[in-house]
């Protein structure tokens, strides 16, 4: 495994446990689980939401060989299909908050949540789709290389 | 110029126009009638949906060869800087809604603001990457000469 997929595979868990995270702090919060005059615990979470990007960033210098070409021609099909897959997601998220049980309005609170968790479903497509290339569609590359 | 820059001009241009009209029409409804039927001016916006013809519009260039690795890592960078920029206005929006909104102890916003944020993000996203490939086209063509 080298620097790229090491990587790839870093961004997938990092963005696929954030994005879950984010799920349940939603899903308690429209539960009512969550104590929505605490703001203790919301605070705690804005700080620990930080702690996904600044993993992302940090695994950069994760260690291993350096990139090739074929490494770096993933990843731009990774990237393009990340910004694909964010669109689709903010298309699907506006028709959802629009036909769902939301009325006429939405929460203001909605909108920092949108901005942050648009950047882990870009982490998250993208690294998907790069491990792809490297497991399925550029398996023989991966072998022959190694 | 090739074929990606042609489609990248006709994408600035129908923009452009787009944008132009919209803000126009806005403006001279606006004294009359207030929102929300001034909104209805932002309509013109679907003039930019001609940029998107642009492929039909233009024939393929001569030869077997469309486009190089040059073509692919130019038109791969413009993507990038295009999701970047799109991806700048839209945090910048939300945050600055969400801000403005905080500041007047406003609580909700209606839900037709969403498409316009997205609209406005997929729409800088479309000519941030065609002026990017034009720019990098200039750029490149500077370089070989």
């Amino acid at each position: 495994m080298n620097k790229a997929q090491k990587r790839a595979w870093l961004t997938l868990i990092i963005s696929f446990v954030t994005l879950v995270i984010a799920g349940a702090v939603f899903a308690a919060t429209r539960a009512g689980v969550l104590n929505k005059s605490d703001h203790l615990i919301y605070r705690i979470v804005g700080i620990a939401a930080t702690i996904p990007l600044i993993l992302i960033v940090l695994s950069k210098y994760c260690p291993g060989k350096a990139y090739d070409e074929r490494d770096i021609s993933i990843s731009r099909k990774s990237v393009i299909a990340g910004i694909i897959g964010t669109f689709i997601f903010l298309a699907l998220g506006s028709w959802v908050l629009g036909v769902g049980d939301f009325g006429e309005t939405i929460k203001i609170k909605f909108l920092p949540w949108l901005v942050y968790v648009t950047a882990f479903v870009w982490f998250f497509i993208s690294s998907a789709v790069g491990i792809l290339h490297y497991y399925v569609l550029n398996r023989g590359g991966t072998f022959n290389r190694e | 110029m090739n074929r990606i820059q042609k489609i990248s001009w006709l994408m600035v241009v129908t923009h452009a126009i787009a944008i132009t009209a919209s803000v126009i029409a806005v403006s001279l409804l606006y004294p009359r009638f207030g929102f929300p039927k001034a909104s209805a001016g932002l309509a013109f916006i679907a003039i930019a949906g001609i940029g998107g013809l642009g492929p039909l519009f233009f024939k393929k260039d001569p030869g077997p060869v469309q486009t190089d690795e040059r073509d692919r890592l130019l038109q791969l960078s413009a993507a990038c800087g295009g999701f970047g920029l799109s991806y700048l206005l839209f945090g910048l929006l939300c945050m600055g809604i969400w801000l403005y909104c905080r500041s007047k102890a406003i609580e909700t916003i209606s839900i037709n603001a969403l498409p316009c944020i997205f609209g406005a993000a997929g729409i800088t996203f479309f000519l941030s990457n065609a002026i990017i490939i034009l720019i990098l086209y200039g750029r490149e063509n500077k370089n070989h000469e």
